[in-house]
């Protein structure tokens, strides 16, 4: 039991790094808050969301970024629901700050991906290589993950958002670990790993040179 | 002025409360400066790719830095096709 407050503890730092923990912002689940934010629960679990998109919906062959306007209409109420509370106009809600955060993922993943493939690095990626695309086109009109592929997203978006919001409030242990191991799984990547591999291939590469 | 200072106070933190969360807080100090690092080379990607279709490179570089990666997808959505931007004037 020990074991898992200590657990807890480093959770709720590394959630620290990222958000601010405001305790009237942040799901109450399995008997705790989760380590991060309502919007950052929402886009963390919707940035793997889009990496499922796009292992099984991408189109290797093609060449052309995710559908853009697709992109933009899903990344946009994360951003009007922020703006408008930053200036004061209305507040918002967990429920609203959860689905916007879910979309903001799910559409942002595949993106940076298609905008990680456009670095020809000398060596791998880890972890996201294998998702890169090969030759990656911007001009193509070929796009690599289609307006139907994103709104499968978008539809799945809408299940993890009922999926998420009935464990809200619960005291039941194990909803705590479900969701807040994956939010930690794509911090620690995103936020650690992936900058720390990117600087190191970009000196490599620059090395080479 | 700070960096210095905030990798004092990381020394100070890290006499007071262990340096397992020193290492932690230089990590943090760099991360963000990694990530800079990354938008600076997303940003020349944007500039020399507007340049090369007669668009105002500096201005889209600018935008993209502000606003990352939203700002790459409205750049791609709004960008000149290369044919477009290479055709001859028309004849006076």
């Amino acid at each position: 039991m020990q074991t898992a407050e200590e657990i807890i503890k480093l959770f709720n730092l590394i959630g620290s790094l990222v958000c601010h923990q405001r305790p009237e912002r942040t799901l109450w689940v399995g008997g705790q808050y989760l380590p991060v934010c309502a919007r950052d629960t929402g886009a963390c679990i919707g940035f793997l969301l889009g990496y499922a998109t796009v292992l099984l919906f991408r189109r290797k062959e093609a060449k052309g970024p995710p559908n853009l306007y697709v992109t933009l209409a899903m990344m946009a109420p994360l951003l009007v629901d922020s703006f408008s509370q930053i200036v004061g106009l209305r507040a918002s809600t967990n429920d609203l700050r959860l689905v916007t955060g879910l979309l903001f993922g799910t559409a942002l993943a595949p993106f940076l991906v298609y905008a990680l493939s456009l670095f020809k690095f000398e060596r791998r990626i880890p972890l996201l290589q294998s998702l890169l695309v090969k030759e990656a086109a911007p001009d193509s009109k070929d796009s690599w993950l289609s307006a139907i592929a994103l709104l499968a997203g978008v539809a799945s978006d809408s299940v993890l958002f009922f999926a998420i919001r009935s464990m809200a409030g619960s005291d039941f242990w194990l909803y705590y670990w479900l969701l807040s191991i994956p939010i930690m799984l794509v911090i620690v990547l995103h936020v650690f790993v992936l900058p720390l591999a990117l600087l190191a291939l970009a000196i490599d590469k620059a090395l080479r040179k | 002025m700070l960096i210095p200072y905030l990798i004092s106070l990381l020394i100070a933190q890290g006499e007071e409360i262990g340096w397992g969360f020193l290492g932690l807080g230089l990590l943090c100090l760099a991360i963000p400066i990694i990530w800079f690092i990354i938008a600076i080379m997303l940003c020349i990607w944007v500039y020399r790719d507007a340049e090369s279709r007669g668009m105002s490179g500096a201005l889209w570089l600018i935008i993209v830095l502000i606003t990352g990666l939203l700002g790459l997808v409205i750049y791609l959505i709004v960008r000149k096709d290369k044919t477009q931007a290479k055709a001859p004037p028309p004849p006076p």
